[in-house]
């Protein structure tokens, strides 16, 4: 076996434990909840599939994007139009070009079409955006973000506009959906410790050291752009179909942010804080759901009606930070390294940054 | 002639208070490094303020102070409560903690007052014309204008000639160097809040003013487009804020009067569209905060 | 006036200062002299509060100020001038000064602290009202001692005040930290350039990877060269 086959199965070995958990869970919580936890489930390893793609653009290059909805709405519309039946397609979408209104694909190859779609975007856009970095960086994914909601609320014959785009067959069950999530688990995990993933890293550390060191930094950040905006579609192709009916608000700020509260909360750093944070802020979620005994939407949904809902997860959010200021796992990966590598004692600083109040100036966020 | 003029007075009239809004942003950013999401709320609760003194027949210049007093002092228990525990994390954890405070204040807001929007009676005179000699001008956008520039002057003098204003402007530099100097770090940035808390409060009685209500979620648009505009004008510097605010301000009223009606609604797309071509040209934005800052 | 007593510094894992004693006592000058990553700014910065002693006290006029916040130690009277001077440099050198001025709550107006600092470098008041961050190397190193002088500080703390300096401009520097001492401050001068500094010293320590390996008076320390190229070289003892 050569030496890139033999790295490329250590990779892939390594996100062992994370996918061992991940089909714990599924089987876990539709044994105990029961079937009617499926859906709970379902919306859990979605969003796991959504803050991962997050997680590989975020935790390597440092910028914390706010556009990755667009990727996602891109991969929900684009596979909805391919998979919806013809006749829905006549009614709801009379003015489509002919050979979209005659297609009816199967889940998977619609779903793959929309992840090609998203990174041929993510590339167009990400050209001429790759050198900026910071605060600048984020606000440019923003503007994506308000600009592709214009385009989609505009391009009416394609879309419906603010009109509800109905009528997909409910294709994603939870085993494919978990299946995709182990997938993308693991992609993750292999991106983040490749030779890419790691000069990424390095360059968000310290981009004048990196650059110094041959590393060519704008591409290293599009080739991360376009590979989360991949997965992105992914996730948003698996929302679509379970949801069966969305619009263009449904990938906008409320989606934005509540994903980018599930990657900050878990750690940034690492794919397993990302799917730690997603799993608790979802779990944390659909208790006060329950809690507040309010309408079944399913998905995450941070709407005026869940007052409670709301103010216990900011609450929730509060706490949690003030505990782990690094995010629950900071930047440690449930590898099988790590399970079977010795912690080494680590001596406690004697510099107190808190009481200091000391801070970075300037403008770069990491 | 009275069409262009109208046009420029409403220009100005946005764009400052876009850089009302986007200068308090500037100020917490540039002392503590957060990017305050929560800042939006600081104006709502401002706006409330105003319109229940309106609804209890307390006169205007009565009404602003107390509204303004209101958003400062709110920025301040804000800062204690949410804000100090978390102070020297990293920057994304910051982010993070605003948005879960602006998230519950919105909540809050639509909890503890109502999700449906509240108007309060202003004056006539505001919703008239006025002549100024050969020109007849609304006098709503031009009393708005009028009081953002006063706003955004009166704390910028502060920070240039006031004892406290140059400790910002110190801290903002250098919090270590400005502590060791014997000035206190916490005051410092109490006074920070504080002043952002009132310039968020102007804003939001202007904003509200203009809209004619107030609502739980009014302030979010504007925080979005002070953080486009801070972020254009050089993150954490103050006249970088306000210069990012007018011109945003002047931007979205020149698409607005100019663009062919079918892509009216892609008018926030395209300024946003311009905004990332002039980040691409110029990625500190247009008035960096410092010289050999680190990128 | 001011004490150390096995005062140890770390940052995470890094050992900079093991166990250190110290004593200055008032009117005096005290060098501390040693390599590069010896410890000795590590040493100035727990005095003044910036970093944290992890073991150890320090007494300062025999009250502890381990531990108290950096503007607290820098009101009680200790100023530190760290490296690389942190010069305001987005501030006009009479806004730098009055910082100092403010953060020293000034009983005597600010006008008169500020007239004291003019005599003593007359550049700064013909460049009062420029950017702090356009004064040449020499003018800001000026500035510095100035801003520290508007405290009226009891203990002056000097990190590397030659650094970055011509040869000409360092003698100046020496010559006007001499003065300062002569006018009643105490004074811990860090430096590499060991001459310079034991030129106006009266008592010399010499640190060594975070240890003392010198403690003498500074005529006694000039002779000493064995010692000073332990500190400075590593050299075990031939």
């Amino acid at each position: 076996m050569s030496g890139r086959v033999r790295l490329a199965i250590a990779h892939l070995g390594a996100a062992l434990p994370l996918v061992a958990i991940l089909a714990l869970i599924a089987t876990g919580v539709t044994t105990v909840l029961g079937p009617g936890a499926s859906l709970f489930a379902t919306t859990l390893f979605i969003n796991i599939i959504l803050v991962v793609s997050l997680q590989v653009f975020v935790g390597n290059s440092g910028i914390v994007s706010f556009g990755h909805g667009a990727f996602i709405a891109t991969g929900a519309y684009v596979s909805g139009l391919l998979t919806l039946p013809v006749e829905v397609k006549a009614a709801a979408l009379p003015r489509l070009p002919e050979f979209l209104a005659a297609i009816e694909l199967p889940l998977l190859p619609a779903t793959a079409i929309s992840a090609l779609v998203a990174g041929f975007v993510a590339f167009l856009v990400g050209v001429p955006t790759a050198r900026l970095v910071g605060a600048a960086a984020s606000i440019a994914t923003f503007a994506f973000l308000v600009i592709t909601n214009g385009v989609l609320v505009g391009a009416a014959d394609l879309t419906r506009g603010t009109q509800t785009f109905y009528g997909l067959r409910p294709l994603a069950s939870l085993d494919v959906v978990l299946v995709g999530a182990a997938a993308v688990v693991a992609a993750g995990l292999a991106f983040r410790r490749s030779s890419f993933g790691l000069r990424l890293q390095a360059s968000a550390e310290d981009e004048l050291a990196a650059s110094a060191s041959g590393i060519d930094v704008r591409q290293l950040r599009l080739i991360a752009w376009v590979l989360s905006a991949m997965i992105s579609a992914v996730g948003g192709a698996f929302l679509a179909h379970m949801l069966t009916s969305f619009a263009p608000s449904t990938f906008y700020l409320t989606q934005t942010l509540a994903l980018l509260t599930m990657l900050i909360l878990g750690g940034q750093r690492s794919v397993t804080g990302a799917v730690a944070g997603t799993v608790v802020v979802t779990a944390v979620f659909e208790g006060l759901r329950r809690a507040e005994n309010g309408i079944d939407l399913g998905p995450l949904h941070f709407s005026g009606m869940f007052g409670l809902q709301q103010l216990g997860l900011g609450a929730f959010l509060l706490i949690a930070i003030r505990l782990r200021r690094e995010g629950l796992l900071g930047r440690r990966e449930l590898t099988l390294n790590s399970l079977f590598r010795r912690r080494h004692q680590a001596e406690r600083p004697s510099l107190d940054l808190s009481r200091d109040g000391n801070h970075v100036a300037g403008g770069v966020e990491r | 002639m009275d069409e262009v003029l109208q046009q420029v007075v409403n220009a100005v009239s946005v764009g400052a208070v876009y850089a009302l809004v986007a200068l308090g942003l500037a100020l917490v950013y540039s002392v503590l490094g957060l990017i305050n999401f929560a800042h939006g709320e600081l104006m709502t609760i401002g706006a409330y303020a105003f319109v229940f003194t309106a609804m209890a027949g307390v006169p205007i210049f009565l009404g602003v102070p107390f509204a303004i007093a209101a958003s400062a002092s709110s920025a301040v228990v804000m800062e204690r409560i949410a804000f100090r525990p978390v102070r020297g994390a990293g920057p994304t954890t910051l982010l993070l903690t605003s948005v879960a405070v602006s998230v519950m204040l919105q909540t809050a807001f639509q909890m503890v007052i109502s999700p449906l929007p509240r108007g309060a009676q202003l004056p006539d005179v505001l919703y008239q014309a006025v002549h100024l000699g050969p020109v007849q001008l609304s006098v709503l956008p031009l009393v708005s204008a009028v009081t953002a520039i006063l706003g955004s002057g009166i704390v910028v003098t502060a920070l240039r000639k006031s004892d406290i204003g140059i400790s910002i402007r110190a801290a903002a530099e250098d919090f270590t160097v400005t502590r060791l100097l014997g000035v206190p770090a916490q005051q410092v940035v109490q006074w920070t809040f504080l002043m952002s808390g009132a310039v968020a409060g102007l804003a939001g009685v202007i904003w509200m003013a203009q809209r004619g209500s107030v609502d739980p979620l009014m302030g979010a648009i504007p925080l979005l487009k002070a953080f486009v505009a801070a972020v254009l004008g050089g993150l954490g510097s103050v006249p970088g804020a306000i210069l990012g605010g007018f011109t945003l301000g002047a931007g979205e009223i020149l698409l607005q009067a100019f663009l062919p009606t079918a892509l009216l609604p892609f008018r926030d797309g395209i300024v946003f569209a311009l905004v990332i071509a002039v980040l691409t040209v110029r990625p500190r934005g247009l008035m960096p905060a410092r010289l050999g800052e680190r990128v | 006036m001011l004490q150390l007593s096995g005062v140890d510094v770390r940052y995470g894992p890094v050992h900079a200062v093991h166990s250190l004693d110290l004593t200055v006592h008032a009117g005096q000058l005290l060098t501390i002299l040693g390599a590069n990553g010896a410890g000795k700014s590590s040493t100035l910065r727990a005095i003044a509060g910036t970093v944290r002693a992890s073991a150890g006290q320090i007494l300062l006029e025999g009250r502890r100020i381990d531990g108290l916040p950096a503007e607290r130690i820098a009101r009680l009277g200790v100023s530190l001038v760290p490296e690389g001077r942190g010069i305001l440099t987005t501030l006009t050198v009479e806004e730098n000064l009055r910082v100092a001025a403010i953060g020293a709550r000034a009983t005597t107006s600010f006008a008169t602290r500020t007239s004291e600092v003019f005599e003593l470098f007359p550049v700064l008041r013909e460049r009062r009202r420029s950017l702090a961050g356009l004064l040449s190397g020499g003018e800001q190193q000026q500035l510095a001692l100035g801003r520290a002088l508007v405290q009226h500080p009891r203990l002056l703390l000097l990190d590397e005040p030659s650094l970055g300096l011509a040869p000409k401009l360092r003698g100046q520097v020496f010559a006007q930290i001499d003065e300062l001492r002569r006018r009643g401050a105490t004074v811990v001068l860090v430096e590499q350039d060991a001459q310079g500094a034991l030129s106006i010293a009266d008592w010399a320590v010499a640190l060594s990877s975070g240890r003392k390996v010198l403690d003498l008076p500074a005529p006694e320390a000039r002779e000493s060269y064995r010692e000073l190229e332990i500190a400075y070289l590593g050299r075990t003892a031939r």
